[in-house]
């Protein structure tokens, strides 16, 4: 060990001056656009307010009116689906397509390329191409169903199958996850396979007791930051409920039968459409705390994943 | 005999395999591209022509007057300017900030480190709906509604998921190579500089990428802060197109292609760098 | 890496320096007004200011179209709001519980502007508490739009005076193709406004009374939701909503359902001839008053009736600029307006005028005015949301999830909240 040049403590000083300072930027980052904004918020919600007039303190109000509201609640349920529904999906497609593109064969870096691309293509594009192709009379995604002699639904009309169409497009944007799956599976040590192989194991057993376990850490992170995420889930819905409803206020915010309002969504309406200010608020702190709840018990989850596959 | 009999067997197996395994990539590839294709094939359809059954991918006639018309309707270049400026700075201040923080938080041994990690994992628990109400009433106190600033500035202070990507990569860099400089008398920002940092190349070019690609199709930020559509970006440019109640769906997929064709452009150019970058980033977190 | 870099340094550098670029000042005072029309109809509003920058020397109008309401609202709170705006009666009362309008006849009384050159209707309807918030450029009511051809085919000459007979046609005219998608919509089920509207207020229906009571429950709106619903089922729900689907798609393009010959009755407002005229369309096609029923015979002829207005948000800066434009945009830029996009006047000298009068579809529509069958809208602060409820009950009862009554003693119970 060598030896400092000045005693401990005057080095643990010098270190904490750095550290601080080195991590001021994010420090006062911090405290400006999630403190502040945290406390600010809390503090709205036991207001009303729109954006002119200053925030009258009501009490409870706000979040006695939000028990009222079945809209809370049914958009509550919209994003919890899409966080259940869509993440195991996304994750199945982006596992598929990284065993795929992890395997060596004519053509891997543009099969690699094309299952990439739809990720980095604004939202906004993507989105308004999808709702066109949805289009149940000459959207091509019927089309080819009727080809098939399967009558298409209507996709984002029928309450049934909004959200069902929300999956399918985001499983088209799982590029990232994908990529990330890949080279977890390139981690994965080719002797494990071999001796697997020579105690006779099949491809399916094969995947199961080693290629799961082996990037279980991985899926897992993944699965966590796309279940955060969809409790961000916004644009795709904002999009196609504007295209939908045009100018005069001809259909609801929210889709046929509210079917895919979001919560994000449904704040950001109270917020910006009907200006209770207080109300979003209210809404957005209980968001807080759920999400903040379910990552707690899913990072313990994963904790234990991980443990049991052996990995630190 | 009966070895090669298997050996045969074995043989063919494998050819079927691999013809359904090439048969799979194309049909997966096909879906993948199939919407690219939509929106470019639409592009050059009448508008008579997208809405004529049977449906057809190729036109019936070539049109390119879509084109021409998406680019009168939309400022296109002014759009594409103002995003290019907000993206500009926001991976600026992000590629300034991130190691930095990172540096602090894996290669400096301070108390209060390990809380900061502890907050920075919080932080990313925030969903954005609940800072907006705040954020947006402070930025209009200070009258900068309607400029980027409330779209930049935050990029100066760090992002939880870019730190923790950086503080992953910094983790896996052995101490020793710090320690050597140390010894030669360099401070901790010269050690920061001439040391960690230009290790840190890969780590930087990954979120760099991300923050481009978070920046140039951002779409919350601007929705609530641009409302001059002389500076709109080019993701509310487009929908603000769509928003307007007569939507003609061919010249619409003209826009959508001149929207998506740089961003294809600038991936297929650096697709190395995005690959690996991405691919190492969610690793060991 | 540090190729891509210095390159995207470059460019972006480049693209912002001519982003700052632009603006420019000629010693007149500049202000924002925003209004909500877009398209052919946006080069309108651009021509009537262009007139109004012409002719001035102290102030200088900077035109933007924007439909993204939330825009509107968001800028109206913050300090750099628009001047001026145009908005319909239906928001302007919303934006005046949330104090962000001034009072146009503030203005008015003060500069000795004469408010009696609007008709008294549309003076009502853009009046929030008796005092009028913005001055009207135009009215608006729906009509019953029908393709003569398709009516004729079907044996009838004469378009229907109720909503019984209505129905009869619609089922004689829609058309299936052999897949049992509809080729031709005969009930009147789009567009979605329309269909919330007009086809209630036929039936007698009334979404709110006089005194802005809530009445969801109301007869009428039972019995026409109890009639769109039958014809639903008759010919499918998923076909009816499929087409409505694609209907809503190309709402107003070329290849709008009725300018195409696919719709055989549309509850439309004045735009549409003069849209149908742009596009070419073929199709012939006449105006009727909204049928009533046939134990009422005096619902016929019921429509909303909306104004468009020129307001001035309280947060604007340029106080008398902003009403110097207001002033003028009211009154000599409502006349550019009217005639550039068919919508009918709100100033009375405009009834008169020849030019006026030979828009397509005008007489019809004036016609239509005089009746005084207008309906309008409740002065109540969470309007928005009650219009969403209503949306949402609508889209249940659509889909069959639930029955009329039942969808509607729902929305009875959620709207019992509001203000």
């Amino acid at each position: 060990m060598r030896q400092p040049p000045t005693s401990m403590s005057a080095l643990e000083k010098r270190s904490f001056r750095n550290g601080l300072l080195f991590a001021m930027p994010w420090i006062i980052g911090f405290l400006a656009f999630s403190v502040y904004p945290l406390c600010a918020s809390f503090y709205y919600s036991f207001t009303k307010f729109n954006a002119v007039t200053t925030p009258e303190w009501i009490g409870l109000s706000n979040y006695e009116g939000l028990l009222k509201d079945p809209l809370v609640l049914k958009s509550l349920g919209n994003t919890l689906f899409m966080a259940l529904v869509s993440m195991p999906v996304n994750l199945c497609v982006a596992l598929m397509l990284a065993s795929i593109v992890v395997r060596n064969f004519r053509g891997r870096a543009v099969a690699r390329t094309f299952f990439f691309l739809p990720s980095i293509i604004p939202m906004v594009a993507a989105t308004m191409v999808w709702i066109w192709m949805f289009d149940p009379t000459y959207g091509y995604i019927n089309n080819v169903l009727r080809m098939i002699g399967i009558r298409g639904p209507n996709w984002l009309i029928d309450a049934r199958y909004t959200k069902w169409a929300l999956v399918l497009m985001g499983s088209w944007t799982t590029g990232t996850t994908m990529l990330v799956c890949m080279a977890a599976l390139q981690d994965v040590p080719v002797s494990y396979y071999e001796s697997a192989q020579i105690d006779g194991a099949n491809a399916v057993q094969r995947f199961f007791h080693i290629t799961v376990p082996c990037i279980a850490h991985v899926l897992v992170y993944q699965a966590i930051l796309s279940f955060i995420n969809s409790f961000q889930y916004f644009q795709q819905v904002y999009i196609i409920v504007t295209a939908n409803s045009g100018t005069k206020m001809g259909a609801s915010l929210g889709g046929p039968q509210n079917s895919i309002m979001m919560y994000p969504l449904y704040i950001f309406h109270n917020a910006f459409t009907y200006l209770k200010m207080g109300k979003a608020s209210a809404m957005a702190w209980i968001l807080f705390v759920i999400v903040a709840l379910l990552t707690v018990v899913l990072t313990t989850v994963s904790r234990k994943v991980n443990e049991n596959a052996g990995v630190e | 005999m009966a070895r090669q009999r298997q050996m045969t067997a074995y043989r063919t197996r494998q050819l079927i395999f691999r013809i359904l395994f090439a048969i799979l990539v194309v049909l997966l590839c096909v879906i993948f591209l199939a919407p690219f294709m939509v929106m470019i094939t639409t592009s050059f359809k009448t508008n008579r022509d997208a809405f004529t059954l049977p449906v057809q991918l190729l036109p019936r006639e070539w049109v390119f007057e879509n084109y021409p018309k998406a680019f009168e309707t939309i400022p296109y270049f002014r759009y594409m300017a103002n995003t290019a400026f907000i993206t500009f700075f926001s991976v600026l201040g992000q590629l300034l900030v991130t190691p930095l923080v990172a540096y602090s938080l894996s290669k400096i041994r301070w108390r209060g480190s390990k809380v900061i990690s502890g907050l920075i994992m919080a932080t990313m628990m925030i969903p954005i709906s609940v800072t907006m109400v705040p954020m947006y009433r402070i930025y209009s106190k200070l009258h900068l509604v309607n400029t980027y600033i409330p779209l930049i500035l935050p990029a100066y202070f760090g992002k939880a998921f870019y730190i923790i990507i950086y503080r992953q990569f910094f983790t896996g860099v052995p101490n020793s190579l710090m320690e050597a400089a140390w010894i030669d008398g360099a401070n901790e920002l010269q050690r920061y500089a001439y040391i960690a940092l230009p290790i840190s190349k890969p780590a930087l070019t990954t979120i760099g990428i991300y923050a481009f690609l978070d920046a140039w199709s951002d779409y919350l930020m601007p929705l609530i802060y641009i409302n001059k559509s002389d500076r709109n970006t080019l993701s509310l440019g487009l929908q603000q197109y769509i928003s307007e109640h007569t939507v003609d769906w061919s010249r619409l997929m003209a826009a959508a292609t001149i929207f998506v064709v740089p961003v294809v452009i600038v991936f297929v150019i650096f697709q190395r760098n995005f690959v690996q970058g991405i691919a190492t980033s969610g690793l060991k977190a | 890496m540090k190729k891509l870099v210095a390159l995207f340094l470059a460019l972006s550098m480049l693209l912002s320096l001519t982003a700052m670029a632009g603006a420019e000042s000629d010693g007149r005072v500049h202000i924002t007004f925003w209004y909500a029309h877009t398209g052919d109809e946006a080069l309108v509003f651009e021509n009537a200011i262009a007139t109004y920058n012409a002719s001035q020397d102290k102030v200088f109008v900077e035109g933007v179209s924007t439909t993204d309401t939330q825009k509107l609202i968001v800028a109206m709170g913050s300090d750099e709001a628009p001047d001026v705006i145009s908005a319909s009666n239906q928001q302007m009362i919303q934006y005046m519980a949330n104090g962000l309008l001034d009072v146009a006849q503030d203005y008015s009384d003060k500069d000795g502007f004469d408010l009696s050159v609007y008709s008294e209707k549309s003076i009502e309807a853009s009046s929030v508490g008796g005092r009028l918030v913005g001055l009207p450029i135009e009215a608006y009511s729906i009509q019953m739009f029908y393709n003569k051809d398709l009516l004729e085919a079907a044996g009838y000459s004469e378009p229907p005076t109720t909503v019984e007979q209505m129905y009869e046609m619609a089922v004689a005219v829609t058309k299936l193709d052999e897949n049992g998608n509809i080729d031709v919509l005969g009930y009147p089920l789009f567009p979605y406004a329309s269909a919330r509207q007009e086809l209630i207020y036929a039936f007698g229906g009334r979404w709110w009374d006089e005194d802005s009571n809530l009445t969801p429950q109301n007869e009428g709106v039972l019995a026409s939701l109890n009639m769109n619903v039958k014809y639903r089922q008759l010919y499918g729900m998923e076909a009816v909503d499929a087409f409505v689907s694609t209907a809503n798609t190309n709402r107003y393009t070329e290849q709008d359902m009725f300018f195409a010959g696919k719709q055989l009755f549309r509850l439309d407002g004045s735009w549409l001839p003069t849209m149908m005229a742009n596009y070419g369309s073929t199709v012939n096609y006449g105006i009727t008053f909204i049928p009533g029923t046939e134990e009422h015979p005096e619902y016929r002829g019921s429509s909303r009736y909306e104004t468009t207005c020129i307001c001035m948000p309280s947060m604007g800066r340029n106080k008398e600029a902003a009403w110097d434009f207001t002033k003028w945009m009211g009154t000599e830029g409502a006349r550019i307006e009217n005639l550039g996009t068919g919508n009918l006047p709100a100033l009375k000298a405009l009834y008169e005028d020849p030019e006026i009068l030979a828009m397509p579809g005008y007489a019809e529509f004036i016609e239509a005015l005089k009746l005084e069958k207008g309906v309008q809208y409740p002065v109540m602060d969470d309007f928005g949301e009650y219009v969403s409820m209503i949306n949402n009950a609508l889209d249940e009862v659509y889909a069959g999830v639930k029955t009329p009554e039942q969808a509607m003693a729902d929305l009875a119970e959620q709207s019992a909240g509001l203000n």
